[in-house]
């Protein structure tokens, strides 16, 4: 006679239950992306563009970024297994490993976060006339090139404040940091870039508030 | 400013209503609740207006996010049979011709080499 402990059951249960991942948190995902790609691919998806993003403005070209962000998810997936949420949750986990990454890749060719002019032009917004889309691509160009001087650490707070709409809070866990002293760090960040912009007699023009934005999906 | 911390107060409050798109007239309110001179708050006002504007999201592309993610989960599998599953579908059908084609070519030759045993 076949005995099935209840565990048992409950095990052979859950296996041949499909998962709904999507619905999951990530502290639900990542033990379960151990073992289970499905689950991993979730945590991918949830994540992969953020990176991508950070990561793009940190090197300033797409070949870089792609490079750097499929980096960061083959370091992810071969660390998971040690990964545990000791108050780091896991997108500042990822974070940091994209962030140790690209200061790597800046210290290893030795170059510096020099930004393509071109790349910007296709962040003008399209329904600009063709004079003013030109200045502001200038503004933008000069805007970048102000943030490139400042230090890897105030840039990756502003990335993460303006691209990611990251709250004190998260950006504090991410750089482990408390939100007092990113407060403070933005503030800080504020006043050099302003000082850097006045270096480069660069004042951008007043102008009425942005219409409201479509750039996350 | 007064001090650093009432500055930091109000850059906050500042990027905040920038970030949610308020309209220019509360960003003024801001300034005066803040009690800080229009002479200072209007190039902070620029400045985060331009890095909000700047500093949008970037999304990879389709491809690349596809091909990432199957190297990935190739690593789940680190057999020969787990990293063919994990081939794009054309691919796969290109390397069971190209197989298929082999074991065609072979056995061809197996049956042509005894024929011509007999006639040496």
């Amino acid at each position: 006679m076949l005995i099935v402990t209840e565990s048992a059951r409950m095990k052979l249960f859950q296996r041949n239950t499909p998962k709904n991942y999507k619905a999951m948190t990530d502290q639900e995902l990542v033990p379960l992306a151990q073992n289970d790609q499905e689950a991993f691919g979730e945590l991918y998806e949830r994540y992969m563009p953020k990176i991508y993003s950070y990561v793009y403005y940190r090197t300033g070209n797409q070949h870089d970024a792609e490079d750097l962000t499929a980096k960061v998810f083959q370091r992810a997936i071969e660390h998971i297994r040690h990964y545990e949420d000791k108050g780091v949750p896991f997108q500042a986990w990822l974070y940091r490993i994209a962030h140790n990454l690209v200061a790597n890749f800046h210290r290893d060719s030795g170059r510096r976060k020099i930004i393509s002019l071109d790349d910007y032009v296709s962040l003008t917004l399209k329904s600009d006339a063709p004079d003013r889309q030109a200045e502001l691509n200038e503004e933008k160009a000069r805007l970048m090139h102000a943030l490139q001087r400042l230090p890897a650490e105030r840039q990756q707070l502003l990335l993460l404040k303006f691209v990611e709409d990251k709250s004190n809070a998260e950006i504090g866990e991410i750089m482990n940091r408390t939100e007092g002293a990113i407060k403070s760090l933005y503030h800080r960040t504020l006043l050099a870039l302003r000082d850097e912009l006045r270096l480069q007699n660069f004042a951008p023009q007043p102008q009425p508030l942005p219409k409201p934005k479509q750039k996350k999906g | 400013m007064a001090n650093d911390t009432h500055t930091e107060n109000y850059l906050e409050a500042l990027t905040a209503a920038i970030l949610a798109e308020l309209p220019p007239e509360q960003l003024d309110a801001l300034a005066q609740e803040y009690h800080v001179p229009p002479s200072e708050a209007e190039p902070l006002v620029r400045l985060v207006n331009r890095l909000h504007q700047t500093l949008t999201a970037v999304r990879p592309s389709r491809a690349f996010a596809e091909r990432v993610k199957r190297e990935l989960y190739a690593q789940y599998d680190p057999s020969l049979m787990g990293r063919l599953r994990r081939l794009p579908a054309r691919v796969q059908m290109a390397a069971l011709l190209v197989f298929l084609g082999g074991f065609l070519f072979i056995s061809r030759r197996r049956q042509e080499s005894p024929m011509k045993e007999a006639v040496v």
